[in-house]
Order: C-alpha cells, then structure tokens, then sequence
C-alpha cells in the first residue's frame, strides 16, 4: 500500500514538473493558444533535453551520483518555485485549467473517455510481472549506479568497473535519470523504473496521441477521443517487434519504449505544425528540442530520428516545393549526428574515453 | 533472438514474415488505412496524405532498401537489429485516424457503435495481442517473482548473523538475470556475460585455462545446466576459487543429493528454490576470526 502511495506521488511529482518545464517554453509561444497537454508534451522532452546537458558532463567528470541529483532536483526546484511563483504564469495556468473545467461539463463522456484510456493503459502496464533478460543491462546499471554512488561506471553485465565509458550509451541518459530520482528519493529502481516510468511513459504516449487528434480533427472533442481509443487498441493488439507497443506495455524501462512510442509520433507531430503552419519558426525549435532529447532518452534515436526527421521534411520540401525545410531539418538533427559520429569513431576505436 | 539484417542479407523480409507470421497482418491493414487517405477527401485526410505517402515513399527507397540497409549497417558497425525502423512507420497515426473517420462517418449513433465495434474485431484479429506473452500477474511491488525477494531476504538474514559482509552468492539462472536489479548488494558469481555465453555455446571448460572462467563455466555447468558428472572436487575447487558462500539451486533440480555431499546446507526455501549455504566457505571464515564454531 505504500508503495502504490509513493508511485502515485512519484507520478505527481513527474507531471508538475513536466508541466513547469514545458510552461517555460509554451507560455512564450505568442501565436500558439496554451494547452494543457501540449505543454507537458514539450516539458517532458524539455527536461530530458535539459538533463543530458547536465548529466554527460557530470559522468565524463566521474562524479558521485549524489552530487549530480543535489545538481539536478535544486534546478527542477527553481523552475518549478519560479513557474509556480511568477503571477502570469499562474494566470495562464488558471485559464487553461478553467477552460479543461468547462469542456467537462459540456461533454463529460468525450473528456472522460481518453482518461479511461489512459487509466486502462496504465493498469495494463503495472499488472505484470516482467522479467525480460534486457532488463539486466538497464534496470542493473541504475541499480549498481544507485548502490555504488556512482554515475553507469560499473557494467551490469559483468559487475566489475568499466574501463572506459560506453559511449553508445553514455549520451542516452533516460536511465541516468532514472538513477538519480531513486538515490535522491530512497525509491527503488525497480519500482521507479517499471512502475513509475511505465506509467509516466503511457500518459506521454497518450498525450501525444491526443495532441495528434486533437490537430486533424481540429479539437472534436468526439473524434479526438475515439482516436485515443483506436490507438489503445492497436497497441493492445500489435504486440511484435515491429511495432513499438510491446516496448510501451511491457518494457517501459527501456528508453527504446519512450523512443518508439512517444518521440516518433511527436517528431510527426511537430511537421504536420510546421505544414500547417509554416510560419511559425517555434515549431523548428520544438523540432529540435526533439532531436536533442531524442539522443538523451534512446541511443537508438541516433539512427531513427535522423531517417524521420529527414524523410520527412524532404517530404515536406517536395510538397511545398522549397529546399528549406529539408535545410532545416538536416541543422536541427545534428545532435543525433555528432553523438552517431562518436559512437562509430568509438565502434572504430578512434574515440574512447578511459575511466 | 531478433533476425539480424546482417546475417540474413536480402532473405531478411522472408525470414521477418515466415518468423512473425500471425502477427503482421496489421501491415495490411496500415496498407488500406494508407490507401484510403485517398479516399478521403477532407483537408485534413489530404494534409496526411501529402504528408506520409511522400515520407513513406523516401523510407522504402532509403532505409526499407534492404540491399542498401545491408552495406549500410555493415560499413558503420551499426546495430543489426534493424527491426527497430519499422517502428518509423505511422501506424499508430494512420490506422486510429482512419477508423476515427470511418466511424465519425457513420449517420446515428447505432450505425456509430456499429462501425466502432466492427473495426474493433478487424484490430483485434489482425495483430497479437499484448498479453499472449502469458507473463503471470505481479505479486509484489518490483514486479519481480517472489521466489527472488524470500531468497535474498534468507540469504541476508543469515549473512547477518553470520557478520558476512562481502556475500557471494550463486543463484539459478532465472534469480541471476535478477539479483542485480534487485539487490546489488550481493557479489555476483556467475556474471551476466559467462552465464549466457556458456548457456548458449555450450561452452566447456576445457576451452580455456583461465582459472577464473573455469570456475564459473563449472558453477554454470552444475547449477544452471544440471549437468552432475561433475567431480565433487571439481565442483568444491571452483566454489572455493570464487569464494562462493551461498547456493540458490533449483527445487525440481536433479543435484540435491549431491551438493549435500559437497559440503552444502539447506538453510531455507522457496516455492521453487532450496537455498544453501557452503560449509567449508564458513569454516575458512571461522578459521580467519580465530575461532571455531560449535554445532549442537
């Protein structure tokens, strides 16, 4: 019972922070009415984006994991005390809320259904017991992190010291994270990052799903719903490797499941903005943001993300007839570019870093 | 094991499709959701479709080329579990948005309910569903199996009373994938790696000299593999060489008898696991205090 009190807290925690960090960006987004779940959306890549710019350093620098969460939650503090904290944002804040409280009580089914769809999801996810080998590496490495006080210096797989850094997956510090939450709240790792995680990691798919709705049927809170539902189902029912689903329902620990399931749609997302609304620059910079976060959360991406970004605004240069998108988006993957360039320098033996 | 795009070369498709066939008939239905953006004649359908056919068209020509794909991955060291860019296919996007629309299209709500439900089998049918794994309902918090918590948790107890503070335990297979996410207090004997690459190679000791890997590849062979024509001293040595104090072996397993004879004790168990403690690793223990035990 107390652990089911702790992860609901834990999950609180996730979403007022989430929603902080991406108030900081949406609320200056002029053009751009403020939405409740798009702003957590963009804060969940925010803080991830944020975390890697802190957090690489800190293990390049072989610091205790102490020192990194001490680092890490007194800037979460700060944002979250200076969102919290500034009268306009408040004012903002109470708007968007005010207008969630009206769209309940003129169409109480249609806003509850894609709450129970996500409350479906999230009781799916947490009902079963996993095991999968992979978890060894993953759930190991912030286990040995926590216990050792160190930042992924030891390899889980042979528990012994590394002796040098895994620069594959090194960048990608989704589990880093992970880590420093349960050292600096006594959590364990295997709660935080199963449970926890998996639920966090559900209501951010979901969030995107509903942000996509919401986008082609221009806010029908029906339609909106319904393909809230349908995407439910096609995840309850695709379970192979060739969709992400059975990541996101059953290894949620793995960055690989926010990877697939959360940045590949949201970097959709974002180009179908930037092709209805061609103007607005922010979107470019969201694109980004995703590129840069993408890296932080899955070593992965540094493949994935490129193709997608690429494909698509070649995609959208063709339509528009216009090379500048494809330009742009060549500048904004660059992050998932430098951190491939490394990782094959050091499959190559030309980039490795000794501990 | 996923296909490996490397190994598999140009068969990769036919051995993706003979290997998960069952579970890929949702491509087809991504196909007709594709299509039917034709179809659909509302701005927003068009914008999709002037989105994603394009997009789709540069994936087949780039990374669905599995000739390019192949060369590629080899040249850069990349990760041959190409499988992974399936997944920047827009299914999730596609098929939901179109069965919104077919649904939203139907005139009165039964004819509603009736396209919802009908779209809902054609989803169910086409894919596997989430929990054909069979994983069994989580009966604690870490979502671990319980065997694993009551083992540790003797283990501790005993090491406690014991003053053991370094505590090298042997688990079974299944609790070694384990222990380290759930306690990574315990030292390890079998690491990760050795017990994989002996399990699947079938790897035997006289492979190598190393004494180190000799041991664990013996601890492996006995505990993991039930193989028992191990010789006791064999076995003993190799405890000793890792300074193995506890011993978590299967309960169905067929060596119980004989790690009784090798100087073991049942000090507790689990539904599925007896969990021993290696008397001569204490006795060498007891010695080093400068003292010995009595046994009433």
């Amino acid at each position: 019972m107390l652990e089911i009190l702790f992860c609901i807290y834990m999950l609180l925690f996730y979403m007022i922070v989430y929603f902080s960090f991406g108030s900081l960006v949406t609320v200056r987004m002029k053009e751009e009415k403020f939405s409740v779940t798009f702003t957590m959306m963009i804060g969940f890549f925010l803080y991830y984006g944020i975390f890697q710019v802190i957090a690489v350093p800190c293990t390049f620098l072989k610091l205790p994991l102490s020192w990194l969460a001490v680092i890490w939650l007194s800037l979460v503090a700060v944002v979250v005390v200076y969102m919290c904290g500034t009268a306009a944002y408040r004012k903002i804040w109470m708007g968007a809320f005010d207008g969630i409280r009206r769209q309940v009580f003129e169409q109480p089914f249609w806003t509850l259904v894609p709450l129970l769809a996500v409350a479906a999801q999230a009781v799916f996810v947490v009902m079963w017991q996993t095991d999968y080998w992979d978890a060894t590496y993953y759930i190991g490495d912030v286990s040995l992190s926590v216990y050792t006080n160190t930042i992924s210096l030891f390899d889980p797989l042979t528990g012994e010291m590394r002796s040098a850094f895994d620069i594959r997956h090194c960048f990608a510090t989704y589990l880093v994270q992970d880590a420093v939450v349960c050292k600096a709240f006594g959590i364990h790792p295997l709660i935080e990052m199963k449970t926890v995680m998996g639920v966090v990691v559900t209501i951010i798919n979901n969030l995107v799903t509903y942000n996509i709705a919401r986008l082609f049927f221009k806010g029908n809170r029906e339609h909106t719903g319904l393909m809230v539902v349908f995407a439910l189902l096609l995840n309850l029912f695709t379970y192979t490797a060739y969709t992400s689903s059975g990541f996101l329902l059953l290894r949620s620990y793995e960055g690989k499941a926010v990877l697939g399931s959360v940045i590949v749609p949201a970097v959709l997302y974002i180009v179908a903005r930037l092709y209805r609304d061609g103007k607005k620059k922010a979107f470019w910079w969201l694109l980004f943001l995703l590129c840069l976060s993408s890296c932080a959360i899955s070593s992965s991406a540094m493949t994935l993300i490129p193709v997608e970004v690429g494909a698509l605004t070649l995609s959208l240069s063709l339509v528009r007839r216009d090379w500048r998108p494809l330009a742009k988006g060549l500048l904004c993957m660059t992050p998932c570019l430098v951190i491939l360039l490394l990782y094959v320098a050091s499959s190559f033996g030309l980039f490795v870093v000794h501990i | 094991m996923p296909i490996q795009i490397t190994e598999a070369g140009v068969d990769f498709i036919r051995q993706c499709l003979q290997t998960y066939q069952g579970e890929t008939w949702f491509l087809l239905l991504f196909a007709g959701a594709m299509l039917l953006l034709f179809w659909l004649k509302d701005p927003e359908s068009r914008t999709l479709r002037l989105l994603l056919w394009p997009y789709f068209t540069v994936l087949v020509c780039t990374v669905y080329n599995i000739l390019i794909m192949q060369v590629f991955i080899r040249k850069l060291n990349l990760s041959g579990e190409y499988y992974r860019f399936f997944w920047l296919l827009p299914l999730g996007i596609v098929i939901p948005y179109v069965c919104t629309r077919l649904t939203a299209s139907g005139n009165g709500r039964m004819k509603k309910i009736l396209v919802f439900l009908l779209l809902t089998i054609v989803i169910a049918a086409a894919g596997a569903p989430a929990w054909s794994r069979k994983l069994p309902i989580t009966s604690n918090p870490y979502r671990i199996p319980d065997d694993m918590i009551i083992a540790c948790d003797i283990i501790k107890k005993d090491a406690k009373r014991e003053r053991l503070e370094d505590v090298g335990v042997v688990f079974d297979f299944n609790l070694n994938l384990l222990v380290t996410q759930y306690d990574p207090s315990f030292r390890v004997i079998i690491p990760y790696e050795s017990m994989m690459t002996t399990v699947n190679t079938g790897r035997t000791k006289t492979d190598t000299d190393n004494i180190w890997l000799n041991s664990r590849i013996t601890l492996v062979e006995l505990l993991m593999l039930d193989r028992y024509w191990v010789p006791h001293e064999d076995f003993m040595s190799a405890l000793n060489v890792t300074e193995t104090a506890y011993v978590v072996y299967d309960a169905s397993g067929p060596n119980h008898d004989y790690l009784l004879g090798a100087g073991l004790a049942e000090i507790g168990r689990t539904d599925d696991y007896v969990i021993y403690k290696y008397g001569w690793y204490f006795d060498r223990l007891y010695k080093s205090r400068g003292y010995v035990k009595f046994e009433f």
